[in-house]
């Protein structure tokens, strides 16, 4: 059992909440409590100019860093793609289902 | 201290604790306690400074002195290393062990910091703040 996509707010987090110290307390606690229900990994949504902001703001940018060195894609001196969207390995793949849980949210009014 | 491989036989159990929003996380290797980690999600916000006083909860271990030996990795203290952060709302200046991320080139800073308690002493976690605790 896993968890392939979360976060703190859909749709690439939410100024005031999901940047927040008090989120990096959620997602230790979130992560802990998911490990207790048998999940075996747990995939973090984050990216360059999204609002999650875990342990410190250096989080998307060592993933996006990782993550270009092993593609070889060229990066300024932040780490960061220019101009890219692109967060984690494991983030790419649910990009799609991201677009879609916005689309949702939109069309139903509800969201987490 | 806190560089354990994985023993492929690490488990975790969710500590009933009593305090509100404070939760606990006791987790075993091979069937010894080896490590909890408690998070005081109590939210200490900017604007309450000035206000009123950052509420402290006093952890008591005394639940170990009543475990055999078999159940408990060291029984004379712990070690601990604290997620440190100034207000909930902040964005910046979170400090894991003394240590910081937050630097140009994301590699971390500052010397690792631990605080050892003994068992009888207990721990104090404060309001928006996070221990590792090792046994």
């Amino acid at each position: 059992m896993d968890d392939r996509e979360t976060n703190s707010i859909a749709c690439h987090g939410a100024p005031g909440v999901s940047n927040t110290a008090g989120a990096a307390l959620w997602t230790i606690d979130y992560t802990l409590q998911a490990a207790t229900l048998g999940m075996q990994e747990v995939y973090y949504h984050a990216g360059i100019g999204f609002k999650y902001n875990f342990v410190c703001r250096a989080f998307p940018c060592i993933f996006l860093t990782l993550m270009t060195r092993s593609l070889s894609v060229p990066t300024d001196r932040t780490g960061q793609i220019p101009g890219g969207q692109f967060t984690s390995v494991s983030t790419i793949a649910a990009v799609p289902a991201a677009i879609l849980l916005c689309w949702s949210r939109r069309q139903h009014g509800g969201g987490p | 201290m806190g560089r354990e491989a994985a023993s492929g036989a690490t488990t975790i159990v969710e500590l009933e604790l009593s305090a509100p929003n404070l939760s606990g996380y006791a987790i075993y290797e091979t069937g010894k306690l080896a490590r909890a980690v408690f998070v005081n999600l109590n939210a200490w916000l900017r604007s309450d400074e000035g206000i009123r006083e950052r509420s402290v909860y006093h952890i008591d271990l005394g639940f170990t002195a009543t475990d055999t030996a078999e159940t408990i990795s060291s029984a004379r203290g712990v070690r601990i290393k604290r997620l440190d952060i100034e207000y909930a709302d902040d964005t910046s200046k979170l400090r894991w062990g003394g240590q910081s991320w937050e630097t140009p080139m994301f590699l971390v800073e500052g010397k690792e910091e631990f605080e050892t308690k003994g068992l009888d002493e207990g721990i104090d976690i404060r309001e928006t703040e996070a221990i590792l605790v090792w046994f």
